[in-house]
């Protein structure tokens, strides 16, 4: 059977397009020697070349082995898994001689597509996934139909997998999913993925204001909240040495606070790209830590875990800020000395009597009438960075207006608290929810005023567009050359593209990759069913059984039905055409031909001859030749039973 | 007990022809592949679960209906076919016995379906609506009446994971003859009989032609007069002036062998020879006698007679 060329050339075909994705991942040793198998392999087929003897195969097996061990050493993990599979491969590509070992290859192409999604799970890769799975299942079916042709097979595979999807999802939805790993998992996913800071350090240069990549979703179930209140909480920074600020004191848990939220509270899903990091970017002041996550005094929310996967969090935030003790002498702890000029002002503020909130708004003056300027490009500084932006520079971007500013305030001992993560967002009309990129990423201040803990964005009052429009509105455009109408409205459009894109992924992300143990006991809650108890788990069973009775049958129907085309058509009509003729004693004998019939029509009925010979015209034509139009012959078989005779 | 299980199975498998498979006759399970397929895939489920990766539970949930749908589509290939004749054709014993069946495809195309009987197997696709003939060789061991025994109609089609398959025992029944011996190892002369002339006769290499007649199906084809039949009007069929010598009856009494099965084979041989040479022959057995004739049929009936002689003591 393997002397079919044609069969094990699709058969590698189907395994090149399983293997494609692995290419970048293993070492270029393996890839070479899979490839070169497989051109072997092709020659050993259609050029007689001669079958490595069984010594040399089982010398190249062990070299293989030997090498995967030499490369990866102990750490036998994914990549050395996915490196020997490679090499498999290869090998038995070169051995297969029955349809037997096709077969196995086949199987093989299976894992090695299933292999992939250690490695990339988006949208783009799966759906190369599905279309791997359909041509290697195509493969099979064309190993087993006997066919020569490679179209009917391939339909035969797409068939059976749009058949599976229905089950397939079924099963997805009611598979019981459990929580955490049956053994160990070793990640090995990489280290320090960039975004947003963990200090703030005026003096360096922004960079992270241009990285259009995405940070966090966000579905509200309600309207979104104006953007300019959209304050995605990361991190307090409390110390400040002079040059950074930055987390220093003890981290003390803060208890949820579910009974008494306030009405303006609002529920939203927070969807998290993997940072690497523990911080959750909350709306301001999370009401209660979801499962997996701590809330902490200072109302941020920490995941117990660092966020290394996708992952989704149900909150709910309260814009009211809540009612604090005063904080201790840490929040108003400056450096001993540094930054002289800011401190004298600070001084004259506390000396003329303002109080807390007064010391706020003289701050925003200053801001807002100081000739101050935001931009992105404020220039490195070394030392002193506030006294030199105060006094000198006067521009800057959101870390220096809250550096400065906190740094006031503190020396005018008020309490007060620098704020990192992110501002505003994007709505995707497309998804109707909101995309949070990292050059959203923005710091601000809350100052301990009345009791509470109440926000403050120096920003706002000098770029007061950089809440409403985002940050990119001062990234520099170009040489301020306008662009021409077209190319504005080609902007348009792939923007537009751009957010469909996104929302995309964004449901794959949500409703596949994302369907969790927690998510599934949600569904299965909305359809009455406690897997807990008895009663529930028996309902759950049959909600499966069901399901799959229901898509069987559907495919069983599907299959079973008969092809009733136009030519079985034909046949009917045909059929009542000789019974009309069998009532008045002129039935079709059995071995008689059409043209036969019609002769004799002719001889016992001349009146009816040209009528029937018409009709068989037609029925030969459409029947024998291919030709005709089954609706002209419909007129005819219709004309003729309708004659009285 | 077994024997009594296979009994019963067999009457289920018993077939009237013309016969249409349905889900009485059809069976399917998994094949060797398809049990390795599914290890396979119990091996991707625990990965799944362990890593909880969506993406390879909706795989691994996608292969595994893949595979249960492929049971139904091999069952859908084979269901609704139609058998519409068997014929197994006489064959001298240790030749191969043809089997012509005829399939009908019915409202579905058939892919590779595979057909056995014993040791005899092929394969064959056709498109819906069609009609097929298969041909079979089954090889024959022994003289006499040959039950065709089961024959199995069945597919792996379209992955291989699944055979569906349909036994069937059909009420077909071959006719082996016996095994001639052959015309070079016989010696016509002592097939003479030494005083009787009238049993066995003379028995002269050709005919004396002596016109042509209307073609009778019993002529057999070596009697066909192609040139007369070339010249239109129908076949028709070279006849031979009867003489003396002309007539031969084959006297089982008269034969001078001694074992039984040899003397059979002896004159089976005489009749193949008789009926290649274009004889009027006849044949006198224990029991039955047949009237002087020739052509097919009468080959057929002597040859029949023959091999359906009670075992030899």
């Amino acid at each position: 059977m393997i002397h079919d060329k044609r069969r094990f050339s699709i058969t590698l075909l189907a395994l090149a397009l399983a293997f494609a994705p692995h290419l970048p991942h293993v070492p270029i040793f393996v890839g070479i020697f899979v490839c070169a198998a497989w051109g072997y392999a092709l020659g050993m087929q259609y050029r007689g070349w001669p079958v490595p003897p069984r010594w040399l195969r089982v010398v190249l097996a062990l070299g293989c082995l030997a090498l995967v061990l030499f490369t990866y050493g102990r750490s036998f993990g994914r990549d050395a898994g996915v490196a020997l599979l490679s090499l498999m491969l290869g090998l038995k590509a070169v051995e297969s001689k029955s349809v037997r070992d096709m077969l196995a290859l086949l199987f093989l192409a299976y894992f090695v597509v299933v292999t992939n999604v250690l490695y990339s799970q988006t949208l783009v890769m799966s759906a190369y996934m599905f279309f791997s799975v359909m041509a290697v299942t195509a493969a099979l079916v064309h190993l087993h139909s006997g066919e020569s042709r490679l179209l009917p097979d391939l339909r035969r595979g797409g068939l059976l997998l749009v058949q599976a999807l229905p089950l397939a999802l079924l099963l997805f939805v009611f598979f019981p999913r459990l929580q955490g790993a049956l053994w160990g998992v070793h990640d090995q996913r990489d280290e320090g993925v960039s975004g947003f800071s963990e200090t703030l350090e005026p003096g360096s240069v922004a960079n992270l204001s241009l990285s259009r990549e995405v940070a966090f979703r966000v579905d509200f179930p309600g309207p979104i909240p104006d953007r300019d209140s959209l304050y995605w909480r990361g991190l307090v920074l409390d110390s400040f040495d002079g040059l950074t600020w930055f987390r220093d004191l003890p981290v003390e848990l803060a208890q949820s606070r579910s009974e008494n939220f306030s009405q303006q509270a609002v529920p939203y899903t927070l969807t998290l790209e993997p940072h690497n990091k523990e911080w959750i970017f909350a709306l301001d002041l999370p009401v209660f830590a979801p499962r997996g996550t701590v809330l902490r005094s200072d109302r941020t929310l920490a995941g117990m875990r660092m966020v290394s996967s996708r992952s989704r969090f149900e909150l709910v935030s309260d814009p009211a800020p809540e009612q604090t003790p005063l904080p201790g002498p840490a929040w108003i702890a400056l450096p001993e000395d540094g930054n002289p000029r800011s401190r004298d002002l600070a001084r004259q503020w506390k000396d003329s009597g303002l109080s807390p909130a007064e010391m706020v708004a003289a701050a925003l003056e200053l801001f807002r009438e100081g000739g101050f300027v935001y931009t992105l490009r404020p220039g490195a500084m070394a030392a002193d960075i506030v006294d030199q932006f105060l006094f000198a520079t006067r521009q800057g971007y959101c870390e220096h207006y809250s550096s400065a500013m906190a740094f006031l305030l503190r020396a005018a001992g008020v309490p007060v608290r620098v704020v990192v993560g992110y501002q505003g967002g994007e709505e995707n009309p497309m998804g109707g929810y909101l995309i949070v990129r990292q050059s959203d990423a923005h710091a601000w201040v809350e100052v301990w005023v009345d009791g509470r803990w109440q926000r403050v964005d120096p920003t706002s009052v000098v770029a007061p567009q950089r809440l409403v429009t985002g940050v990119e509105s001062f990234v520099p455009q170009g040489q301020g050359v306008l662009l021409p109408e077209g190319i504005r409205a080609l902007r348009q459009v792939g923007r537009f593209f751009q957010l469909g894109w996104d929302a995309a992924n964004n449901s794959w992300n949500q409703w596949v990759l994302g369907f969790s143990h927690e998510r599934q006991r949600g569904l299965w809650e909305r359809l009455g069913i406690d897997p807990t108890t008895i009663a529930g788990a028996g309902k759950l069973a049959a909600f499966l059984a069901a399901g799959l009775c229901l898509t069987l049958g559907v495919a069983f129907a599907v299959m079973l039905r008969s092809r009733q085309g136009e030519r079985d058509q034909v046949a009917l009509l045909y059929g009542r055409f000789c019974r009309k003729l069998a009532a008045i004693g002129l039935a079709r004998k059995p071995a008689e031909g059409p043209h036969d019939y019609a002769g004799r029509i002719g001889r016992q009925r001349p009146d009816l001859g040209q009528a029937a010979r018409d009709v068989i015209d037609a029925y030969v034509a459409l029947r024998y030749r291919g030709s005709g139009d089954p609706a002209a012959f419909k007129r005819l078989i219709e004309e003729f039973t309708g004659r009285t005779f | 007990m077994i024997r009594f299980i296979r009994t019963l199975i067999q009457a289920r498998q018993r077939a009237p022809l013309p016969l249409r498979l349905t889900r009485r006759r059809i069976y399917i399970l998994p094949t060797r592949a398809g049990m390795v397929f599914a290890f396979f895939l119990l091996a991707m489920l625990v990965a799944a679960i362990n890593y909880t990766n969506n993406l390879a539970f909706l795989l691994t949930f996608l292969l595994g209906s893949i595979s249960i749908l492929s049971a139904i589509h091999a069952y859908a290939n084979l269901a609704g076919l139609e058998l519409e004749s068997a014929r197994l054709f006489p064959a001298y014993c240790g030749d191969d016995a043809r089997l012509q069946l005829f399939f009908r495809a019915g409202g579905r195309e058939r892919r590779r379906l595979g057909v056995r009987v014993g040791t005899a197997e092929d394969s064959f696709s056709m498109p819906a609506r069609a009609g097929r003939e298969m041909d079979l060789s089954i090889p024959t061991s022994r003289r006499g009446l040959r039950p065709l025994g089961q024959v199995v109609i069945s597919t792996r089609y379209p992955l291989g994971l699944f055979r569906a398959w349909s036994p069937l025992i059909l009420p077909v029944t071959g006719l082996v003859y016996p095994c001639p011996l052959a015309a070079d190892r016989m010696d016509w002369r002592s097939l003479h009989g030494e005083g009787d002339e009238g049993a066995l006769g003379t028995v002269s290499q050709s005919g004396e032609f002596g016109g042509v007649r209307p073609y009778r199906p019993e002529d057999g084809l070596s009697r066909v007069s192609w040139k007369a039949s070339a010249k239109g009007g129908g076949l028709f069929a070279k006849e031979f002036r009867s003489g003396v010598a002309r007539t031969v009856v084959f006297d089982w009494y008269e034969i001078r062998v001694s074992d039984y099965e040899e003397r059979i084979s002896l004159l089976a041989g005489l009749v193949r020879e008789a009926e290649r040479q274009g004889l009027s022959y006849g044949l006198r057995l224990p029991g039955l006698d047949i009237a002087p004739g020739s052509g097919m049929s009468q080959a057929h009936r002597c040859l029949e007679a023959l091999a359906l002689m009670p075992e030899g003591s």
